[in-house]
């Protein structure tokens, strides 16, 4: 081996050299090896409609069905599930983490024996996501005794693996194993879930506004957007006052025009990649949607805010932080307001 | 020569200072945090940031007006939010009008601080500048093992003590004494002759007392304005307290020294969580564990909201319940009111006492 390649190997595998690192030397990034299996007497695994299973769904529902599984997907958020997590988690954590405990209590409830919890740490390099998520199927077993839980490990920042989809491969391993499929098949079944994933998530369809409509971005973590009950349904308020509202992409572009500098935590730097995307195409206003004790966007949206009052000054920016006691009426004339101001600041733009 | 200062915790300004004047830069402490300091970060800081950001602005609010020319911030990237202040303190500072130079440290605390406080140092030329680096590193970190050493000596001593404002009264000048020695000889000197000060006064030892154990977040535990002198109000009710939190080992976590020594701990404590959770959880679990054997009660002191020691709570609150051990969960920031704090505390004790007394 020469010294360059060494040094390319070298560079591949140290170990990070950040706070994150201080606990490398006795702790393990992926999941121990499991032990037992956790087949379902009936097949049934549950999956939680909450945090990342939109982005996640594709991947999973293909991987689960070809482990031979039936997928039971909890109910939509509802104010029931909000009050049944909320009883089963501690009080100060934030109103998404509450509403995923109130999926999985729904789960149970049905008589599911097995859930899919996958403990997201990384999916990029160099960023991860928010603590709690990291230790979320813990927290699960913790707060349901007797629940079993499928919990994948995706750490792609620790991985040696250069591709997303080979660390995927390595961090389903465990959970196919527990499922009962034999090894041989891990790696078919696998890429035939990513196959299966579009990468194009399921995205409301923008209304048919009038063509003068201002054009108001809804940007925040994915559930936000999607989730009515966690995001307190803004994309239907503002077309309801007849705005245009348009939704992160997917994926947004890596250009942040140096909105994302600093912000390590993957949902709010995909916010700031989304915001520059959404400001190089001209939006009329945007609307930042955060979640009150939400840990990534206390400073991250904080930076966000500050960054576009100087990237974008004329741009009205509206941040909603909202908790399971956020009200309906408050909200809404915040929108109209907002809205207005929009509408004005377009007007001007046009008469310029 | 720089005027540096950088955001508190405890009593990391005695070491800091020892650090500074070996390279050759003068040390401004801040003033110590309090309602003021307070007052004036409140309106500043994000709206649910976590509750040492806003002491630690405070710290560096305070040194800017002390004189101050160099921050010094620790930053990088991280689990936790800790190593995303920098980033908003910075501009935060910088959007009031504040002029000073921003050092930002992560990764080897010891190579960064090297590197960037060389170019103003008077001896950036002389052969003498690296070994000052490691001598100043030596005598930071012994002086904070010292205060370690005396707080634990305080802390198993203070309870049975005849007179405890006396105890604390002693720990206060010890700390006030070492804060301007700097020989290494004299240090050495005087960590032994504080312990034995500690352990002369006089004590009453005829009963044993309850014990309880104190985890949590670092800040939290070691700073006593956070805590609301927790640790004394205790030992006041006629607990001992056991904690393994310190100065010493905080900052033996960020220059990654300490993870190699509690190897053991960390992995028993993975039973619990499968993943770092980032900031002190592993840490917090493993000793709640720990002290659900040895101790009466478990004491868990976290800032509200702060992200990794909720996660904890979630997991150690079941987990002690099961094993009949009393646990008070603290969750604290400027908002805590004193009677409610005081009334909880107290009902805790009492339960521990009962506890103590069955067994």
């Amino acid at each position: 081996m020469n010294r360059k390649s060494e040094s390319c190997c070298y560079e591949r595998t140290k170990p990070r050299t950040d706070l994150a690192s201080k606990a490398c030397f006795t702790v393990r990034y992926s999941a121990p090896k499991p032990k037992e299996r956790m087949i379902p007497r009936d097949r049934r695994v549950g999956v939680p409609r909450v945090l990342a299973y939109d982005e996640l769904r594709e991947f999973f529902d293909a991987l689960l069905e070809a482990a031979g599984m039936i997928i039971a997907v909890s109910p939509r958020s509802s104010k029931t599930l909000l009050d049944a997590g909320a009883a089963r988690s501690v009080d100060d954590v934030c109103m998404p983490l509450k509403l995923s405990f109130g999926h999985i209590h729904a789960l149970v409830q049905d008589g599911i024996e097995v859930v899919l919890v996958p403990r997201l740490v990384s999916v990029a390099k160099g960023r991860n996501f928010c603590p709690k998520l990291h230790v979320l199927p813990d927290l699960v077993r913790s707060a349901f005794p007797g629940l079993q839980v499928l919990a994948p490990y995706i750490d792609f920042h620790h991985s040696r693996r250069e591709e997303l989809a080979q660390h995927l491969e390595d961090a389903c391993a465990p959970m196919l194993w527990q499922l009962g499929v034999p090894r041989r098949h891990f790696r078919t079944l696998v890429a035939r879930a990513l196959s299966a994933k579009t990468g194009e998530n399921e995205r409301p369809e923008p209304t048919q506004a009038k063509t003068d409509a201002p054009v108001i971005a809804v940007l925040g973590h994915p559930y936000a957007e999607l989730d009515p009950l966690c995001g307190l349904d803004i994309p239907r308020s503002l077309r309801r006052l007849g705005a245009r509202v348009v939704l992160s992409p997917s994926q947004p572009p890596l250009d942040h025009r140096g909105l994302g500098t600093d912000i390590y935590y993957e949902p709010t730097h995909r916010t700031a990649r989304a915001a520059a995307y959404h400001i190089a195409s001209g939006v009329d206003g945007i609307v930042l949607m955060t979640f009150f004790a939400c840990g990534p966007d206390s400073y991250g949206a904080e930076l966000l805010m500050y960054r576009l009052t100087r990237l974008a000054p004329h741009l009205p920016v509206l941040r909603i932080i909202a908790d399971e006691q956020s009200a309906a009426e408050g909200l809404a004339t915040r929108l109209e307001t907002f809205v207005d101001i929009v509408r004005d600041g377009k007007k001007r733009r046009q008469q310029c | 020569m720089l005027k540096i200062a950088t955001s508190q915790i405890g009593y990391l300004g005695v070491g800091m200072r020892s650090l500074a004047k070996e390279l050759g830069h003068e040390w401004v402490d801040p003033q110590r945090p309090g309602l003021e300091g307070l007052v004036r970060t409140r309106p500043l800081s994000p709206e649910y940031c976590c509750y040492p950001f806003r002491l630690a602005l405070a710290d560096c609010l305070s040194a800017l007006d002390r004189g101050a020319d160099t921050l010094v911030f620790f930053g990088g990237k991280g689990i936790c939010r800790l190593a995303m202040y920098q980033s908003v303190q910075q501009e935060i500072l910088a959007r009031g009008g504040h002029a000073f130079e921003a050092h930002v440290v992560s990764g080897d605390i010891r190579s960064s601080l090297y590197g960037l406080l060389r170019d103003r140092s008077p001896y950036r030329d002389s052969w003498t500048y690296t070994p000052r680096t490691y001598l100043g590193f030596f005598k930071f970190m012994y002086k904070l093992k010292i205060i370690e050493r005396w707080r634990m000596r305080l802390l198993a001593h203070r309870p049975y003590a005849m007179a405890q404002d006396r105890a604390t009264a002693v720990f206060g000048q010890l700390v006030e004494k070492l804060d301007h020695t700097h020989e290494i000889g004299a240090l050495s000197r005087l960590g032994r002759a504080g312990l034995r000060q500690l352990s002369a006064l006089p004590a009453n030892r005829s009963t044993v007392l309850p014990r309880v154990g104190i985890i949590g977040e670092s800040y939290a535990c070691i700073d006593d304005f956070t805590n609301r002198r927790v640790f004394e109000r205790l030992n006041r009710l006629g607990i001992e307290v056991q904690s393994p939190i310190s100065e010493y080992k905080f900052m033996s976590v960020v220059t990654r020294l300490y993870y190699k020594t509690e190897a053991r701990r960390i992995r028993r404590a993975m039973r619990f969580f499968e993943a770092p959770g980032g900031g002190d959880s592993l840490l917090s679990v493993a000793y709640a564990e720990e002290f659900s054997r040895t101790c009466d009660g478990v004491l868990h002191l976290y800032p509200f909201t702060c992200l990794p020691e909720t996660s904890v709570r979630q997991v150690i609150e079941p987990f002690l319940q099961r094993r009949g051990v009393p646990y008070l969960s603290l969750g604290l920031d400027e908002q805590t009111a004193e009677e409610g704090f005081s009334t909880r505390l107290e009902t805790f004790v009492e339960v521990v006492k009962g506890r103590f007394a069955k067994s």
